[in-house]
């Protein structure tokens, strides 16, 4: 029977070994995302929400060690498992958009050329079935022209629709969890709008999970429906958009969407 | 000169710039900002919005000289900064300073706090060494940072110390206009305010005018009395701040307005869409800017580059009273216009 939640990260510590010592950088992080909703982590500079991203994918940057807790996908556990064991969830039941598309896109080929390679990767079709595939979602991120736009290279792409390339990169293995981390940062306020609604509408279509990693609170507003707040390395608060904006119960909670709004804290 | 109530601080009129650039042996010319007017007066802050592409970032740097604007005349404090020699230019600029967008990369690495706020004061007072240090301690206290900062280098400062910093530097020759480029959007928002306030504190003790450029709309709500809204090198709607966020005319505006995230809960949207992207700024058609993207687009957007006409008393748009009043119905069917070129 499958459960509420899709994934539950479970006290989850973690943090970077050095010569001079370790420095924990997540305490504790626990969280669960319920199916088939979006769900933010919200936090400012340093608060550890991109390292939880990446620890979930199991491609943190070397020198970060987990110390203790669970990660659980569907009832697959993230941590214990040997590494092989995350290929068939990394990539292809979950994946990841960055934030600078045009940074993580591979400059040498084309973004057919790509989305062909992650298609035939993942689900082992022919060459036509895999290019008919792409040209099929980029037409659903609604890049026009697909046809041509599939033999440009990410440089002839502006910055949003570099990041539609990327959601169609991460759709095209039909994922069942979509990371998205800082998807619309240093884009343009128009063109984070209809990336976002973009989003929200490829989620609601295909029943997707989605986890948007944002420090904007504008966003999460008007497309998640929960809300969690990390600071510092540590969950403050959780719960539904609702809550968090209407009755945040946390302090620093409240001083967040005050200075997001630009007002004096309560 | 006797000074008149209304005297602005910083007076432009048409300022132009316009890049040629070659590509495959072929030049055309890349207008980045196109006939900019603007006025500042003592102790006011007029914001520059705009997105990416828009030119405000060139008209910062045109003022400042950082690049040598084509066409326009720039008065600072009554004098004309056009014709001046390098040597006059750098006194003129003692009245105007600029607050860089990146605290990291707009402090040289290399030189303590004590130096960066140090070598303006060296190059434009005559003040002794023993004066300097005094000030500098001034300057440092003024922006909230401690004498304990003065003998660090920016590394070991935090971003939003660094972006104070570089406020101080701008205050350290008592300027009577600071241009702020972008100085909140690389801080987190908590950060942010406290810059902003500030900001605002130093104005209303110093009397000092911002140009504020910036993308971030909450920020021009909260701090500036005018506003400017730039779109591919052109002024396309100004006013004062209530006026335009409350009343936006020009179908650019409303795009924009109705596209920033807002953080309360169940906020009723209605977006006011434009269609695709901003076109490439290279060999610009003749008529609106936005003529192809803005459901309103008539024939005779095509032809000719509308002027800012009045809206109300202060606030004017480049978009003529037909295309945006109540009765005005989008356009249905095919734009006039074929789509420009997509950007590159």
């Amino acid at each position: 029977m499958p459960s509420d939640t899709i994934l539950d990260v479970t006290d989850f510590s973690g943090g970077f070994t050095s010569p001079t010592g370790f420095t924990p950088v997540l305490h504790q992080v626990s969280f669960g995302l319920r199916r088939s909703v979006m769900t933010a982590i919200v936090g400012e500079t340093g608060s550890g929400k991109t390292m939880t991203a990446l620890s979930i994918l199991g491609i943190a940057p070397r020198g970060f060690t987990r110390t203790e807790g669970t990660m659980v996908f569907d009832g697959l556990d993230l941590v214990a498992g040997a590494p092989q064991s995350f290929r068939d969830v990394r990539g292809k039941r979950i994946s990841l958009v960055f934030q600078d598309a045009r940074g993580s896109l591979n400059p040498v080929f084309t973004v057919g050329h790509q989305l062909i390679d992650v298609c035939r990767v993942n689900q082992g079709v022919s060459k036509k079935e895999a290019a008919a595939q792409a040209l099929e979602m980029l037409a659903r991120v609604r890049i026009p022209e697909p046809a041509r736009r599939m033999k440009q290279y990410p440089h002839e792409f502006s910055g949003g629709m570099a990041q539609r390339v990327m959601l169609a990169l991460a759709l095209i293995s039909r994922p069942e969890l979509l990371l998205l981390d800082e998807p619309t940062t240093g884009l343009d306020v128009t063109i984070q709008a209809d990336i976002m609604s973009l989003i929200t509408e490829l989620v609601v279509s295909e029943g997707l999970t989605a986890c948007l990693i944002t420090h904007d609170l504008g966003v999460v507003a008007e497309n998640c429906q929960d809300v969690v707040v990390l600071r510092n390395g540590r969950v403050r608060e959780t719960g539904s958009c609702e809550q968090i904006f209407t009755a945040p119960q946390d302090e620093y909670t409240r001083n967040l969407l005050a200075a997001s709004r630009l007002v004096e804290a309560l | 000169m006797t000074a008149v109530v209304s005297h602005p601080v910083l007076h432009v009129v048409g300022l132009t710039k316009t890049f040629t650039i070659r590509s495959r042996g072929r030049s055309a010319a890349l207008t980045a900002v196109d006939d900019v007017s603007l006025s500042l007066a003592e102790g006011e802050t007029v914001a520059l919005v705009g997105e990416s592409g828009s030119g405000k970032s060139t008209v910062a740097r045109c003022l400042t000289r950082l690049v040598e604007p084509t066409a326009g005349s720039v008065q600072l404090d009554g004098r004309t900064l056009r014709g001046l020699t390098w040597k006059q230019m750098s006194r003129a600029y003692k009245d105007m300073q600029m607050v860089f967008q990146d605290p990291n990369s707009s402090l040289n690495p290399r030189m303590r706090i004590a130096d960066v706020l140090d070598e303006p004061l060296r190059l434009h007072t005559d003040l002794t060494a023993a004066q300097r240090r005094e000030r500098v301690v001034q300057l440092i206290q003024e922006v909230g940072l401690g004498e304990e900062h003065l003998r660090r280098y920016p590394r070991e400062l935090s971003g939003g110390q660094r972006q104070r910093v570089g406020i101080a530097r701008a205050l350290a020759v008592d300027p009577k206009v600071i241009i702020l480029d972008e100085p909140t959007s690389s801080l987190d928002v908590s950060v942010r305010g406290q810059i902003l306030a500030l900001l605002a504190r130093i104005q209303a003790e110093r009397k000092v005018a911002y140009l504020f450029i910036t993308h971030d709309l909450q920020v021009v709500r909260k701090i500036a009395d005018r506003v400017l809204v730039m779109y591919l090198g052109s002024v396309v709607e100004q006013g004062p701040t209530a006026d335009v966020f409350d009343h936006p005319v020009h179908p650019y505006t409303r795009a924009l307005l109705s596209a920033a995230p807002v953080a309360e809960f169940g906020r009723p949207r209605t977006r006011f869409h434009l269609q695709g992207e901003i076109p490439s700024p290279v060999d610009l058609p003749p008529g609106c800017r936005l003529a192809g993207r803005c459901p309103m687009t008539r024939p005779e957007c095509t032809t000719a580059v509308p002027p800012l006409l009045a809206v109300s008393a202060d606030h004017s748009a480049a978009c003529p009273p037909a295309l945006y009043s109540p009765e005005a119905e989008p356009h249905s069917g095919p734009l006039p216009v074929p789509s420009v070129p997509e950007r590159p």
